[in-house]
């Protein structure tokens, strides 16, 4: 598995790093600016969807069929792919955390409940977008798992738009207020981080049955 | 005991089958493994690495069963596939590190010795590297984590004359330990002849024969001679023949034709055309 993680650093390092400075830039305009929270998220999602970028990389390469021959089970291929985005996620994270913490203390306006409600949202916006895509990608390879993912993607919003209509309908402010409570990120982050879990076991279930 | 056994091995697809295949190749031996394009020689080696999922059969790698325990056979295989691939910016050192990671039984100094060896640069990326340089690098890697069962697929193909040769030297000096053995998969059959103990064809998903190669120089041989005479020989003993406006070729069972006719040497690249002209 140190193999497979390694082999992920340098290809990131290699035809990712466009994405660098735009991280870098987006985190400082967030911390500088606290009213400026999607650009902390935004990053989240791009480096969440990293693993997805890498899995395209390992295809066009023909690593897939060549880590076979090497001794890897087809749960480790998966699980490393989840377990460089899960710690690229959480690096990210804590890094932002640590940044606007000290950013907060230098100004004397820092407040711990902002700074832990944004890490935690960061961490459930990193997390879900591959969450969705990785099974479809394991299951159809990377480019029909795309036009699955935005199917399933339009499928999801036609189901919450729904809902919303519903909710809306049956008088269902209070819900509505609950779910956009602030204490309610933490749940986010909790269900998103199961969501996760579970796209890694169906990637694995899929990855499995897959001929290479 | 045997590094490789297979027995009835069998996988459908949609207009090919690999057809209940069974050979063995005992630890000490390189086998040959010919076949045109398309015969069934990578999906027989995808089989044995456990790529796609056998229908029928058995696969047992050094007295295993290659579903089982699959991490720890796999350290024991060194593979060189002609369609495998590297990611393109990664140096052969940092392959080296990767691999460090990958092996249990990976050794740095061996690696280093290899890429020496057969002049493999460390610090070129992998899509910068001619093809024939990749294939070196993935003979470097196959050879540098003690695995005692090579099984090449092409692997010489892409390479000039004097790497191939060296290619060759170093399959013929892994064999001298007892406990290794060779699977190599070649159009050059010049290359397995040098080399192998053990020759199967392959065609068209069946596997026409299996045997040692000197059994096979002992078994079989050519005849030249006139269409008279190819008339008189017994038709059993005949494997395939040419004839041409300047004579007749014949590919024969030597002990099935009589002892007084010039018989020579088989040439097993000709056995194979023969064999494969006489199946169509």
């Amino acid at each position: 598995m140190k193999g497979l993680l390694l082999k992920d650093y340098y290809v990131m390092l290699k035809n990712c790093r466009a994405f660098l400075p735009l991280v870098v830039v987006f985190l400082a305009v967030s911390i500088l600016n606290p009213q400026s929270s999607f650009f902390r998220y935004y990053t989240a999602i791009i480096v969440g969807m990293m693993s997805l970028s890498l899995l395209s990389f390992d295809e066009r390469d023909g690593w897939e069929r060549t880590c076979i021959m090497f001794p890897y089970t087809r749960t480790q291929m998966v699980s490393g792919k989840y377990l460089f985005g899960l710690i690229l996620v959480l690096l990210l994270s804590v890094v932002s955390g640590v940044a606007t913490a000290a950013a907060g203390i230098s100004a004397g306006t820092l407040v711990w409940q902002r700074v832990l409600r944004d890490t935690a949202v960061m961490v459930a916006a990193g997390v879900m977008a591959p969450a969705f895509v990785l099974p479809f990608s394991f299951k159809f390879g990377t480019e029909k798992g795309r036009i699955a993912y935005y199917a399933a993607i339009v499928l999801i919003c036609a189901v919450m738009g729904m809902i919303a209509i519903g909710v809306e309908k049956g008088g269902g402010n209070r819900i509505i207020q609950m779910l956009l409570s602030e204490n309610a990120v933490y749940g986010y982050m909790a269900a998103s981080l199961l969501v996760y879990i579970v796209s890694w076991l169906l990637s694995v279930c899929f990855y499995k049955k897959r001929e290479l | 005991m045997n590094a490789l056994e297979i027995r009835n091995l069998t996988k459908r697809y949609k207009g090919f089958t690999l057809d209940h295949i069974n050979f063995s190749l005992p630890c000490g031996c390189i086998m040959g493994l010919v076949g045109e394009n398309g015969a069934g020689k990578t999906t027989t080696i995808k089989l044995i690495l456990d790529a796609v999922r056998r229908d029928e059969g058995t696969v047992t790698i050094l007295g295993e069963d290659n579903r089982k325990n699959t991490n720890l056979l796999k350290e024991e295989l060194g593979v060189v596939m002609d369609d495998a691939g590297l990611p393109q910016c990664l140096t052969p050192e940092q392959v080296g590190r990767v691999m460090r990671g990958t092996f249990q039984n990976w050794d740095d100094d061996i690696y280093a010795g290899m890429l020496r060896r057969l002049s493999v640069p460390e610090k070129k990326s992998y899509k910068e590297l001619s093809r024939g340089m990749r294939m070196k690098l993935w003979i470097a890697i196959a050879l540098s984590h003690h695995a005692k069962l090579l099984i090449f697929d092409e692997a010489t193909s892409g390479l000039d004359p004097v790497v191939r040769d060296d290619v060759l030297d170093i399959l013929n000096e892994f064999t001298r330990d007892e406990e290794h053995a060779v699977l190599l998969s070649s159009h050059i059959i010049s290359d397995l002849e040098k080399v192998c103990d053990y020759i199967a064809f392959l065609h068209k998903g069946r596997l026409l024969l299996c045997e040692e190669k000197d059994m096979l120089m002992e078994k079989y041989g050519t005849l030249y001679c006139s269409r008279e005479q190819l008339a008189q020989l017994d038709p059993s003993a005949v494997i395939g023949k040419k004839i041409t406006p300047y004579g007749t070729e014949v590919m024969v069972l030597r002990d099935r034709v009589p002892a007084d006719l010039d018989i020579r040497p088989v040439d097993i690249e000709q056995l194979f055309i023969f064999m494969v002209k006489e199946e169509r």
